[in-house]
């Protein structure tokens, strides 16, 4: 077992799980982030990535949500994935 | 029994809802704004059983907080408007999401009942829903729908009718969270909710007949500013909030994250909960989408599909355009002897023409051809769910100008007309974004006014010239849209979109759609193009352009160093953009525009053509879509831009 470790959105590899720990975005941002299913202890899913800051893809309460780059960079989960191992 | 009543439709975006809205009121639809806002409001006339219901359709939204216009007009819409029942329309293949939704308005415990729609796709994905566990968690009826074929929807009004009909008051003075079935909280979250009420209770705050006191204690707990502010406007609304908030700050050291987060994370559990007791996954199968996607989301063929569509789609659309354009016009010209054949005087003559007739001939020529293609591409776009995914492709370009990647389809749009690309910026989430993509749609040249660059700067100084001229222009849009985004009040958020599954459009829906559509703008836009038209004509005839060239000579003649009878010519311009070329022509009374302008002269002329302010048409579209202070706003912006540009190409032109 790898130990897991706490890393945002962006750095989460593509197809790889991790569970969100904090949102790091303000009040508004929070909280529409909320409101999509995005709180503390949600498990997700990085689908996919837009190329260079292009948004991100998430797999997330059997549905797909697409969160811009801002955005996801502000969302940290802990994952298996380590910091710098982006592709 | 009640024998008129009104159902109001709520759910998430993407769920199906207009498709059963359309279903159920078929060509009874009226579509306008909510009062004061921008927001589309549907409604429609159901008869059935010697009943008359009023069905409206509520925007799609996720939640019903306060951070968007949409989701304020429904919560407000079911507190003011008091519907009898309202129908919660759910996808089944996305269930937990949707009932998050669903946890709302069963807290503000208004008569209910739930269309479990899109059944069939959630079967296909092997998705199996235990309908009767449902309905006894929400104790309110669940009806299972396929929308699109119309299954389901004659039990689900007869559902929605019995809840009417057996629907019972009840008293907000006896309210107790514990006697709540399934909306269960963490234990603080219910504690202060009583707290809350009970508060609300003592000072008699008037809210809670509006709202249910459990849906207004939430708010309070989340500090929703609409909800605070109501609260102030009352009696004792000062002190009970004040009093609240003394009460919350037990609440908020007891835990680290914002106190909306707590509820909205409730809420996610409540909903969790109820999807993990009803729905089983039989097996997980890869869908067609998830396919698709592959290819339509990639890095490299993503973005080479993507062009091809558009790029196919656009000059489909743009052939129509020109072709039934021409064949529109050439039917109505065929009317024009009638007119001057009249026995009455020529001022007269021109009156009905110029003044009547010509307006409404050009909003049907020119952008009926156009509306219409662009509004069928618009809708297979949107309701295959391909629109989502162009969002997804050019997030990163069009976020610099504080806009989204839907936005690049609007404004393409422009190239073929401006009126259908300002009308299809409602595609965007925000007041601010529909703004910012009109200001940018009115600035790209459209048909008309790229032939007059082509039939001027193109023939007479070459096709490189005509080439310059259009770079130039893109290098304005995004200038000017980059400016837009500054001034533009709010901030532009970033991108958080659900992803929708691909679906096929049903053509008869789409086809009834547009048709509501473009009768909304004829509505709001004919009276607008008429007087517009008719103003014009009678100054034409009150011989004030003569003192128009006096106003206009030092801008026209000193500044932008064209001859003085651009100015006219430009006035006549607002009504249809050809017209400034053609009356150039006329009142000059030469066929050869070099024997008018010079080259440099020409491309100023085509330059601030292009730029220097929407045709009537236009601005009738930009009222219909961002209202009329906004619209001035552009208006002016445009003018600015126009003569700027205009003026300084004139004395840099001078010096090559």
């Amino acid at each position: 077992m790898e130990e897991n470790t706490i890393i945002n959105l962006i750095e989460l590899r593509e197809n790889h799980e991790g569970e969100i720990v904090l949102i790091k975005a303000g009040r508004t941002a929070t909280q529409r982030l909320n409101e999509m299913g995005l709180v503390q202890g949600t498990k997700v899913k990085l689908v996919r990535k837009g190329p260079l800051r292009g948004p991100v893809e998430l797999e997330v309460r059997n549905s797909h949500l697409v969160i811009g780059y801002g955005l996801a960079s502000k969302i940290y989960v802990k994952s298996s994935d380590r910091k710098g191992d982006m592709r | 029994m009640k024998k008129e009543i009104i159902i109001a439709l709520a759910g998430n975006a993407n769920v199906g809802k207009s498709v059963i809205f359309n279903q159920l009121t078929g060509l009874t639809q009226i579509i306008g704004n909510w009062p004061g806002k921008t927001v589309e409001r549907a409604e429609g006339v159901l008869r059935f059983k010697g009943r008359t219901i009023k069905i409206v359709d509520l925007p799609g939204i996720y939640s019903l907080s306060a951070y968007s216009q949409e989701e304020i007009v429904s919560r407000e819409f079911i507190a003011f408007e008091k519907p009898d029942v309202v129908i919660n329309v759910v996808d089944a293949s996305n269930l937990e999401r949707n009932l998050f939704f669903t946890v709302q308005l069963l807290e503000l415990h208004v008569p209910m009942v739930m269309a479990l729609n899109q059944v069939d796709y959630a079967i296909k994905k092997g998705i199996d829903i235990d309908v009767k566990k449902l309905e006894e968690l929400l104790s309110i009826p669940v009806v299972e729908t396929v929308a699109t074929k119309g299954k389901g929807l004659q039990e689900l009004i007869n559902k929605a009718l019995e809840v009417v009909d057996s629907h019972k008051e009840v008293d907000v003075k006896k309210y107790d969270i514990k006697e709540e079935k399934v909306l269960k909280y963490r234990n603080e979250v219910s504690e202060y909710v009583m707290k809350i009420y009970n508060i609300l209770l003592k000072h008699n705050v008037d809210l809670i007949n509006l709202f249910h006191p459990l849906w207004i204690s939430l708010k309070l707990i989340e500090d929703d500013s609409d909800i605070v502010e109501k609260l102030k406007k009352e009696p004792n609304g000062e002190k009970a909030y004040e009093e609240i908030q003394k009460e919350l700050e037990g609440l908020k050291v007891k835990t680290d994250s914002p106190l909306a987060t707590l509820v909205t994370a409730d809420r996610y559990d409540i909903a969790s909960f109820i999807a993990s007791q009803t729905v089983s996954e039989i097996h997980h199968r890869i869908t067609w989408t998830d396919l698709i996607d592959n290819v339509a989301l990639h890095k490299i063929w993503g973005y080479i599909s993507m062009f091809i569509i558009v790029f196919i789609s656009f000059y489909g659309i743009f052939k129509f355009g020109e072709y039934f354009s021409g064949v529109l016009e050439d039917f109505f010209d065929g009317f024009k002897p009638l007119v001057y054949n009249l026995n009455i005087p020529n001022m007269y003559k021109d009156f009905l023409w110029n003044g009547l007739a010509e307006g409404i001939i050009s909003a049907i020529t020119i952008v009926l051809p156009y509306i219409f293609p662009f509004y069928v591409f618009l809708s297979i776009l949107e309701n295959t769910g391909y629109l989502a995914r162009i969002a997804f492709l050019m997030d990163e370009v069009m976020h610099k100008v504080g806009l989204h990647g839907k936005a690049l389809i609007p404004v393409l749009m422009g190239f073929g007309c401006n009126v259908p690309a300002v009308l299809g910026t409602k595609i965007l989430e925000t007041d601010r974004e529909i703004f910012i993509a009109s200001f940018m749609s009115t600035l790209v040249p459209c048909s008309a006014r790229i032939v007059i660059i082509l039939g001027t700067i193109g023939v007479f100084m070459g096709p490189q010239y005509a080439l310059a001229v259009f770079a130039l222009d893109v290098l304005v849009v995004y200038i000017a849209a980059y400016f837009a985004n500054k001034i533009a009040p709010g901030k532009p958020y970033d991108l958080i979109m659900e992803l929708p599954g691909y679906r096929m459009p049903d053509l008869k829906l789409t086809l009834k759609q547009i048709w509501f559509r473009i009768k909304d703008f004829l509505h709001v836009a004919l009276p607008i193009i008429v007087v517009g038209s008719l103003i014009l004509e009678i100054l034409k005839y009150s011989g004030i352009f003569k003192y128009v060239t006096y106003v206009m000579d030092p801008i026209v003649v000193k500044w932008l160093g064209l001859p003085s009878i651009v100015g006219i010519v430009l006035i006549f311009g607002i009504l249809r953009k050809e017209l400034t070329l053609i009356m150039l022509l006329t009142l000059s009374g030469t066929s050869h525009i070099t024997q008018i302008l010079t080259p440099r002269q020409m491309i100023v002329f085509g330059v601030v053509t292009m730029l220097y302010i929407p045709c009537i048409a236009t601005i009738a579209a930009l009222k219909r879509t961002i209202g009329w202070r906004k619209t001035w706003w552009v208006v002016f912006a445009n003018i600015f831009i126009a003569i700027l540009i205009g003026g300084i190409l004139n004395r840099i032109l001078t010096f090559i």
